[in-house]
């Protein structure tokens, strides 16, 4: 077999913590290599060493037979290494040109930046990947999360890489996004290039990859040939235990009272929004479905106070009007939204003061903080939530998705919200998180709490959801009952 | 002919704004109604613009530095004095004053990299020791210069140093590739490090280029009044807020224009709010207070936009609504 990299006794300690403990890897060329494993089993940091982000704490790496060890993403780059990452890669504030050649401006030989040729080559990527619709001069803040994904995309096979990493990035996108990229991993594949491709959803790893390497713990598992590839298979190797199965609810639902929790009418958002009314009741999982640029994460925004719309109104239970986060964050309602990392959590302060964020006002004796009582909330919570950490004074950059995730739930628990507005809440987190976070949807609904769920996961609307509204260019173009037990193909036909 | 047109609309804001005003001060101070006090106000933009550029490569990096005002004092003295000594005439003293200023811009950014310390403090411990060093060296006389050297007060000296000044700052922002790493590292310290560019040395070399444009600033403070006295008890914080000030009204103004332009009408607009405040006798010690409203109204304007923007969409929808 021809090998393109080999990975050996590679080993990461971020200070007392090893996030890698001598994981190996064999890649071929012209495959694609699945990495799989729960939150925090090192999937990411191999892939970040391996593209130069990190620098390893022992083991060695041979790229094409020859030692390879990047000190930077430039010269793993120029040695031919991309990566797609699961974060925003793109910089807000700089042009589309100026973030297609970000760090790589001047061209090999020359002092001097052309600007023209920044832009002639971007036009001619970006043509390429067939993003005809995107200026090159406007600024890449201006674009969707999904357009900045693609122009990465676009930017990562630019390089024509030999290897390309593509770390969880699939699962933020839409089923266009997707399919893009898979056609960019098929590609290199024909090409005799090779990917390493991330991904919690083990459907579209067993759809997309010819073997499979697992982690757990940072540790490596096993690597299992395409013929041995079986879901069930991969879940009880990625945790260690036989999976039970059980994910979604089970029970038939129908337990809503008839109290509103929460209720819109009219929201207008230009070019967005067009009218939408709904009503979350107490005791009640609310599905809200549909394409990722149909406005439903939008209107998560406004229903929270976030995003101020054109016309239309919001109110909470007691009637009051949401017209800002405070006046959403006083009447109970909490909002986890989609990109957690930027909207949600304060990543440089430790697991504490994120869990505590909104409650400094119940926690407070007149001005003063009680630090005890803030470490014992934060404690309580998180060991609820059983969130992987030393302390809760750890940094929260240090925890895995899947781990701030639980971290952001708990900080609405911590400030007693009951009503939650829930942004594709399992996105990129693993199968033991997924089925954490769904058990704690189900509590808040048994105990009279409400959740408003937008997702772009039809098997997580369908099981989940007491009932499922169903947006369509800015409008809602249906609904369905937990008792009607809808299927994905009829969701499908009321989205597109 | 599209392209002029876009042109236009790029600027177009900037000159809106900045001819506005100085037609509002004509408007109510008779006495300024003359080509002359528009020419003054267009010439005494241009030596703020200067440092406004330096500055505006600290404030894109993310740094703060309050030394830039220290930095442009120890470059006159230490300029000035070396081209006097040794008879260099205008274009040593231009030439002596940017090294000196490079050299300490160069001493705050090796000191950030050394030590770490976020820049606010190496700047302003910098700038306490820069002062104290104008204060001993040359017997802390300062400089004075003959009349020979006072040739970049008015046409064409100064024109000539306000053109070096923005094609130094162009060339830096957007021919070479440190200007977009130091955008990169302001907007996106992450982004920016992942995608290979060093974030310490980026921040640093701003830093220095600061130092680079002081030491132009420095020139021509001495090419106009031929002296530079020493100053101390962060006495030059005020030389470091006025470029500050042009920079953040230059940056509200900018539009999608170029931000070097933006900044030197950010200058003349400064110049006139001062000419204006002593058109009407408006009391000194109050002059501080009347500049700073003035920039927290156009950061005002500037960060409203959006916001406008929105009424006038809300309003257009009530009134389709209505019919």
């Amino acid at each position: 077999m021809d090998v393109l990299l080999k990975v050996e006794d590679m080993r990461k300690d971020f200070g007392a913590t090893r996030a890698l403990a001598g994981v190996h890897l064999e890649l071929r060329r012209g495959e694609v290599h699945g990495l799989v494993g729960e939150n925090g089993s090192g999937k990411s940091t191999l892939s970040n060493i391996i593209a130069g982000v990190y620098r390893p704490s022992g083991g060695s790496m041979s790229l094409d037979g020859a030692a390879y060890s990047p000190q930077s993403v430039l010269a793993a780059s120029r040695a031919g290494v991309s990566l797609l990452a699961q974060e925003t890669g793109t910089i807000a504030g700089m042009s589309v040109y100026e973030n297609m050649f970000l760090g790589e401006e001047t061209a090999p030989g020359r002092g001097l930046v052309s600007v023209g040729r920044l832009k002639r080559e971007t036009r001619r990527i970006l043509d390429e990947n067939g993003l005809e619709g995107i200026d090159v001069e406007r600024d890449a803040a201006e674009y969707s999360f999904e357009q900045r994904k693609m122009l990465e995309v676009a930017r990562a096979v630019a390089h024509s890489p030999q290897l390309l990493i593509v770390d969880e990035t699939t699962t933020a996108l839409s089923h266009r996004g997707r399919q893009k990229i898979y056609e960019v991993i098929r590609a290199m594949r024909e090409d005799k290039r090779s990917v390493i491709f991330i991904s919690h959803d083990l459907d579209e790893i067993l759809d997309v990859c010819d073997r499979v390497t697992i982690l757990r713990d940072g540790q490596y598992i096993a690597t299992l040939e395409r013929a041995e590839l079986e879901k069930e298979r991969l879940r009880s190797l990625m945790i260690g235990r036989e999976f039970d199965g059980v994910y979604y609810r089970t029970d038939a639902g129908g337990g809503a009272s008839g109290e509103a929790a929460l209720s819109a009418s009219g929201i207008r958002l230009d070019g967005v929004l067009a009218g939408v009314s709904l009503t979350l009741r107490r005791g009640e999982i609310l599905g809200v479905g549909g394409l990722t640029e149909s406005g439903m994460h939008e209107l998560g925004k406004i229903l929270f106070g976030a995003l101020r719309p054109d016309s239309g109104e919001v109110l909470s239970a007691s009637g009051a009007r949401i017209r800002s986060t405070l006046d959403a964050v006083r009447e109970g309602i909490a909002y986890i939204p989609k990109d957690r990392d930027t909207e949600s959590l304060f990543i440089s302060a430790n697991i504490r003061d994120n869990i505590a964020a909104a409650s400094y006002d119940r926690l407070r004796r007149g001005a003063y903080i009680p630090p005890k009582a803030e470490r014992a909330m934060a404690e309580e919570l998180a060991g609820r939530l059983q969130v992987k950490m030393r302390s809760v004074a750890q940094q929260l950059g240090e925890l895995s998705g899947g781990n701030k995730q639980k971290v952001a739930i708990c900080k609405w628990l911590a400030r007693g919200s009951d009503v939650f507005i829930m942004d594709c809440p399992t996105r990129g987190i693993d199968v033991g998180v997924k089925a954490a976070i769904y058990r704690l949807m189900e509590e808040i609904r048994e105990k009279g709490g409400a959740i408003l769920m937008i997702s772009e996961e039809l098997t997580e609307l369908i099981g989940m959801s007491d009932r499922i509204l169903v947006l369509k260019d800015g409008a809602l173009s249906g609904e369905f009952l937990r008792a009607d037990a809808p299927g994905e193909q009829d969701i499908i036909r009321l989205m597109l | 002919m599209q392209t002029v047109i876009k042109g236009v609309r790029k600027y177009i804001l900037m000159v809106a704004v900045t001819a506005i005003l100085v037609a509002l001060l004509m408007l109510f101070a008779p006495s300024t109604r003359s080509l002359s006090i528009l020419v003054t106000l267009l010439e005494q933009g241009m030596a703020p613009a200067l440092l406004g550029w330096g500055v505006l490569f600290n404030i894109k990096a993310g740094n703060w530095d309050f030394g830039v005002g220290a930095e442009v004092l120890i470059a006159a003295i230490v300029g000035g004095n070396a081209a006097d000594a040794l008879g260099l005439g205008i274009v040593g003293v231009v030439c002596c004053c940017m090294l000196a200023g490079l050299a300490a811009g160069a001493v705050s950014g090796l000191l950030y990299k050394l030590l770490r310390v976020p820049t606010i403090i190496i700047s302003i411990a910098l700038m306490l020791i820069y002062e104290s060093v104008c204060g001993v060296i040359f017997g802390g006389r300062g400089v004075t210069l003959g009349v020979e050297y006072l040739v970049l007060a008015s046409f064409p000296g100064n024109a000539v140093m306000l053109l070096l000044g923005f094609g130094l700052a162009w060339l830096l922002s957007s021919k070479l590739k440190i200007g977009y790493s130091i955008k990169a590292v302001g907007s996106n310290l992450k982004v920016a490090e992942d995608n290979g560019i060093d974030v310490v040395n980026t921040k640093a070399a701003a830093l220095a280029i600061a130092g680079l444009f002081a030491g132009l600033y420095a020139a021509v403070s001495l090419g106009s009044s031929g002296v530079a006295r020493t100053v101390s008890a962060m006495g030059t914080m005020g030389t470091c807020f006025n470029a500050m000030m042009c920079v953040f009204i230059g940056l509200s103004i900018t539009g999608r224009g170029n931000v070097l332009v933006g900044i030197y009408f950010g200058a003349v607009i400064m110049q006139m709010i001062q000419m204006a405040l002593m058109v009407f006798s408006f009391p000194t010690q109050y002059s501080q207070v009347v500049v700073a409203l003035f920039v927290v109204a156009f950061m005002l304007a500037s960060a409203n936009t959006e916001g406008l923007r929105r009424l006038k969409r809300r309003r257009a929808a009530a009134n389709g609504a209505k019919q």
